[in-house]
């Protein structure tokens, strides 16, 4: 019965552990601070309450103050909205629903994607220069590799399925296609507009007939 | 008449006046051994209550925050740190010497300037009506003679909005923890008191007093008879300690 506010408090600990990795992160936090910002998952319905101090961000099961502003949406919509480049992509799908102060939500996103966290210099601290700096040469080369190899795939695969193979169409073609249905659209409104203009004119006569 | 002049101090019946000198006499007993004790008894996990406490009290910064019987300090240590340099907690205790073994430990781990200390007695608290954003109270209600008295007073010192945590030994919740717990009460720990502390009475008033304390349920309706709304209570350990929790609306 006590696991949530244990959950809640590992959570805001681990928030705060992340934020600390930049030593700048109290700039990012000064537009939020006082501000109240709730947070629903879906599908558990489940809220949790972050209040931005000058420090960190407190986390907390219920608040007698109202929420400034209320994001909405599953674990990994929400998730991806904090990490992606375009998070407002997140909003306009429907997939994360932003009521109330929508600046203070855009604030919050811009927290996580302005923080500059400097993983080699916090290790540097209980390794020494030396080895922090083979560690992380280490993973950053494993990082580009991974980078380039997942590219290097993703080009093959879409060359075989697009040109080897003829299942799917390139990209100028869709281009091309889209633009087809784009025009037929048009037509069809126009013709639409023209017909209604039409029947307008005859039911006008057909009136003054009588 | 005699009846209502009474009141239990551990399992034994003590007039009401004589039951403040004898909780008195046990606290100025453990107070130098308190914090080693309290380690030892709950191997540790005493300090996962109080943290579940404090995350349950959904204190925020800026806050001002009454411990009350808060002893050596350890919740408000932790409120602290909630309430940040502009917010303030309160430590209190009925025992002087808690409250200053309390205040060294705060001052030589450099907590000072957003927490005061007062002596009191819970169920009459020296504060101006509203003045609180949260009141708690941990492993300390038991030991208050007229424990609706000391309700109704932490409920007059809440402002609208505020809460009343008490994080208290309550009841286990099944019979196989009950009958461990039980052993673990009557027999190891005054012994534990005795080897560690030099106070085997004091160890066994404590476990006496757990059990005289009321259920959880009974506990939750004191509380809404105290005029606090929303009452709740989260079970931990098997129901060994449990939060309560409720709100002046």
């Amino acid at each position: 019965m006590a696991i949530k506010p244990l959950l809640i408090g590992a959570l805001e600990t681990a928030l705060n552990q992340y934020l600390a990795l930049d030593e700048n992160h109290s700039v990012f936090l000064a537009p939020l601070v006082g501000k109240t910002i709730a947070v629903t998952v879906q599908p558990f319905a489940e809220t949790i309450y972050l209040c931005p101090t000058a420090e960190s961000i407190q986390v907390l099961d219920y608040s007698t103050d109202q929420a400034d502003t209320h994001l909405t949406g599953s674990v990994v919509s929400l998730g991806l909205m904090g990490l992606s480049g375009k998070p407002m992509r997140s909003v306009f799908s429907g997939e994360v629903v932003i009521e109330g102060d929508v600046h203070t939500g855009r604030k919050f996103q811009e927290l996580f994607a302005k923080l500059d966290i400097d993983l080699e210099k916090k290790l540097a601290q209980y390794t020494g220069d030396t080895i922090a700096h083979s560690i992380s040469q280490f993973f950053r080369a494993g990082q580009n590799w991974s980078r380039d190899t997942i590219e290097t795939f993703r080009l093959n695969l879409a060359e075989f399925l697009q040109e080897e193979t003829r299942d799917l169409p390139a990209a100028p073609e869709i281009d091309i296609y889209y633009r087809q249905v784009d025009e037929l659209r048009l037509d069809f409104d126009r013709l639409q507009s023209r017909i209604s203009r039409l029947e307008n004119i005859l039911g006008a006569s057909h009136k003054v007939e009588n | 008449m005699t009846q209502t002049n009474t009141t239990h101090f551990g399992f034994k019946q003590v007039a009401t006046e004589e039951k403040v000198k004898l909780v008195r006499g046990v606290f100025d007993s453990v107070a130098g051994q308190y914090d080693i004790m309290n380690d030892l008894m709950s191997l540790g996990i005493h300090r996962i209550w109080k943290r579940i406490a404090v995350q349950l009290s959904n204190v925020r910064q800026g806050e001002q925050v009454l411990d009350l019987a808060g002893g050596t300090g350890d919740l408000t240590a932790l409120f602290e740190q909630r309430v940040g340099k502009n917010g303030q907690v309160v430590l209190a205790d009925i025992n002087s010497e808690m409250l200053r073994t309390g205040r060294n430990r705060l001052i030589d781990r450099g907590l000072a300037g957003n927490i005061s200390y007062a002596q009191v007695n819970a169920e009459c608290l020296p504060f101006e009506d509203n003045t609180f954003d949260c009141v708690c109270i941990a492993f300390g209600l038991r030991n208050v003679t007229d424990k609706d008295a000391a309700l109704r007073s932490m409920h007059r010192v809440l402002k609208p909005g505020g809460r009343v945590i008490v994080l208290e030994f309550s009841h286990p919740t099944d019979k196989v923890t009950e009958k461990v717990y039980d052993f673990y009460s009557f027999n190891l720990l005054p012994k534990i008191g005795k080897l560690v502390a030099k106070d085997e009475d004091s160890y066994r008033y404590l476990a006496e007093s757990i059990r005289m304390h009321p259920k959880q349920d009974e506990l939750k309706k004191m509380m809404e008879n105290a005029g606090l709304e929303r009452c709740e209570y989260f079970n931990m350990t098997q129901g060994i300690v449990a939060v309560h929790r409720g709100y002046k609306i």
